[in-house]
Parts: structure tokens; C-alpha cells; sequence
């Protein structure tokens, strides 16, 4: 899996570490640092959560061209 | 600071969930080849069934768990195809374990082959109608009467 770094983007754009948006989406950091280093592959769920935090949607986090 | 000996809510992400569970399965996988390992080293050594036992029970306690649970639903293998050709080789792994096993214990070769032989045959017989049982209970799985 690809590294996922317009989460990371989004993330920095929101200026908030990964151990905010994972206190915020229910998750542990480790969780959050997985699926950006693309190891980790998150329920839909755990995406849609990311993504109202984020306020972005699916497609601006977990879509590939 | 609230002392909580037990928490009801998990207390792991889905993430660490699937970790956990991977770990677990790996632990399941562990002690049952080491409970089914010791068992057939007694059988060799010719340890009376009386100290081994309760490996047994609990050891197939294990397996029929496991086995109602996969056919409640629906399951097979993830790499094991479920076909008469796999059932026949895994019949006579079982008939050759059983052969070898008992022929260790016992140094006669020739009567070792007929527990192996029915172990065999008696294995067989089990994955044909587990198999049928399960492809049975996916296809209900897989069309419910509730549906459209």
C-alpha cells in the first residue's frame, strides 16, 4: 500500500498531530501514524470519522488515481 | 483515580483489534500443534492414556469447537480448496500419521496399518460430510428467505 500523504496533508493543514486527530477519531496514534505510512488499511467507518474531522471527504483522503 | 479491575467496552482500535486477533490465532495454532505433538509423543513412548488424557479432551474439545463453528458458518479453509482430492490427501496424511505412529509404538508394522487404514477411511468419510455441511450452510448464508 502507498504511503498516504494527503492525509498527512490534510492533517497539517488542520495544524494537528497525529495524536489529536486520533484522540478525536477514538483511535491510538499508532493507528493513525499506520495509515499514513500506508500499513494499515482503515474501515470505512474509521475513514468517514478521519474525514469529518478533517473536513474533507473520501475522495480528497482515500481515493487513487 | 477509578480502580478497574475489567472493562465491558473493548479498549483496543480496530487496528489493535486485528492485531490482537492475529496474535490469538497464532496462538491457537501454536498450542494446538504442541498439544497434538505431545499427545503422539506419549502414544510412541507408550505412556499409559491415563497421563495423557487431558491433553486429549482438551485438545479435541478444541477441534469440534472449531469445526461447529466454521460449518455454523459457512467456512472451509483460506487456502485449501473443498474437494474430494483434498479430502483424499488429507485422509492419507491421517492414515500415514496413524501408521507410523502406532508402528513406533508397537514395532509391528503390519498390524499398524489397520488402525491407520480406518483412521483413513473414518477421516475421509468426516471431510466429505463436513464439506457437503458447509457448502450446504454458505449456500443459506449466501441466499436468505428475508432477502428481496
Amino acid at each position: 500500500m502507498p504511503k498516504n500523504l494527503k492525509l498527512k496533508a490534510a492533517r497539517a493543514e488542520k495544524d494537528m498531530t497525529q495524536s489529536a486527530l486520533a484522540e478525536a477519531a477514538g483511535v491510538s496514534r499508532q493507528t493513525i501514524n499506520a495509515i499514513e505510512k500506508g500499513e494499515y488499511n482503515p474501515t470505512i467507518n474509521l475513514c468517514r470519522s478521519i474525514c469529518k474531522i478533517l473536513g474533507k471527504t473520501l475522495d480528497d483522503l482515500f481515493w487513487e488515481e | 483515580m477509578k480502580f478497574s479491575l475489567y472493562n465491558k467496552k473493548n479498549q483496543l482500535d480496530e487496528m489493535q483489534e486485528q492485531t490482537m486477533l492475529s496474535i490469538e490465532a497464532r496462538g491457537f495454532w501454536l498450542l494446538w500443534a504442541g498439544l497434538l505433538l505431545a499427545i503422539l509423543v506419549q502414544i510412541v513412548l507408550r505412556t499409559p492414556s491415563s497421563q495423557w488424557v487431558g491433553e486429549f479432551v482438551v485438545f479435541m474439545a478444541g477441534c469440534i469447537y472449531t469445526m461447529i463453528e466454521c460449518l455454523r458458518n459457512g467456512l472451509w479453509d483460506r487456502h485449501i480448496c473443498a474437494n474430494t482430492t483434498t479430502n483424499v490427501v488429507g485422509a492419507l496424511s491421517a492414515c500415514v500419521v496413524v501408521t507410523v505412529v502406532i508402528g513406533l509404538a508397537y514395532g509391528s508394522w503390519l498390524i499398524a496399518l489397520i488402525p491407520g487404514v480406518i483412521t483413513g477411511v473414518l477421516c475421509f468419510v468426516l471431510l466429505q460430510v463436513c464439506m457437503h455441511a458447509a457448502e450446504k450452510r454458505r449456500k443459506e448464508l449466501d441466499n436468505p428467505k428475508d432477502e428481496e
